[in-house]
């Protein structure tokens, strides 16, 4: 068994592996494939009901457990839901590892994976900073595709 | 007007240990598997092992199979199950005994079936960790149930 604390190296080598197959498409066809067999049971299933409220609860969860040092904020008048990740345990491993390289768009899958599934429920993606990943911190916020207009 | 809701988390608040990162690990083995075959979910592993583990392998190189224990105990320790693994040393091989495996637990209690492939990673990280060490590895059992194993390491 490799424990779910070292699984995030795990996660970063197999992205490395399957560009190595198939190139970055093949990655993102992982990244598409993850989202519709299970982000789609788990968020999907959140915000179908609650919408952007739907988004607070399921990243309530995920975030805590994953002991992110974090602000998320849901303004449901603005239909406006976002993170502001100041420090990601995943990113920050993985920038850590002074023996193994980082997959190079290793923090590309979070974009995919959610707004994918977002998108079926009228929510899309405003906003997804990724410009300081390297202090694993990123932004990102998702609005009423409604209110976007 | 609705309520505006706000939570704002220091890393410290909460321990990092977030199982689902269980599932996740399968469905990637799971998901080269069936699109690549056996051999490439061995190939994932092996550089997976090598990049990762070269610490530890360095550290098994220098100190022996008591490095190897330690790191089991360790991973028993880190998902809170110590008492379902049994690690013994005699001489030059390291015995294995699991009683229950927590991942596989986790993620059939949470209605997900591990695929086929799940073993090996067990199987072929502790088998590519063995050979860079110059120490052979055998699975002696395992069980798809309760993912319960017995393995040894030895010259």
């Amino acid at each position: 068994m490799v424990s779910c604390t070292e699984f995030i190296p795990l996660y970063s080598e197999l992205f490395k592996y399957l560009e190595e197959k198939g190139g970055h498409d093949e990655v993102v066809k992982y990244w598409e494939y993850i989202s519709d067999t299970y982000v789609a049971d788990l968020l999907g299933k959140e915000v179908a009901g609650k919408g952007l409220r739907g988004c607070f609860d399921y990243w309530s969860k995920s975030l805590n457990e994953e002991a992110c040092d974090f602000r998320m904020e849901l303004d449901e008048d603005k239909g406006e839901f976002t993170i502001d990740m100041r420090w990601c345990p995943s990113k920050g491993m993985l920038n850590s590892l002074e023996h193994m390289e980082p997959y190079h768009d290793y923090c590309g899958h979070c974009a995919v994976l959610y707004a994918r599934q977002l998108e079926k429920y009228g929510i899309v993606s405003d906003c997804f900073d990724m410009s300081k990943v390297d202090e694993a911190k990123c932004f990102e916020r998702y609005v009423l595709a409604e209110k976007k207009k | 007007m609705a309520e505006k809701l706000v939570i704002d988390k220091n890393a410290a608040d909460n321990e990092y240990f977030h199982r689902d990162f269980h599932i996740s690990g399968d469905r990637g083995v799971r998901y080269v598997g069936e699109n690549y075959g056996d051999d490439a979910v061995v190939e994932y592993l092996e550089k997976f092992t090598k990049a990762y583990y070269s610490p530890l392998i360095a550290k098994i190189k220098s100190d022996g199979l008591k490095a190897m224990k330690e790191h089991i105990e360790n991973i028993y320790a880190v998902e809170k199950y110590p008492d379902n693994v049994a690690c013994t040393i005699d001489g030059e091989k390291l015995s294995v005994e699991v009683s229950e495996c927590p991942a596989v637990k986790y993620m059939k209690e949470s209605g997900y079936e591990p695929s086929k492939w799940y073993v090996m990673l067990t199987s072929v990280v502790n088998d590519v960790i063995a050979k860079e060490c110059g120490y052979n590895f055998e699975m002696i059992s395992y069980s798809e149930e309760n993912g319960a194993a017995s393995y040894k390491f030895f010259k």
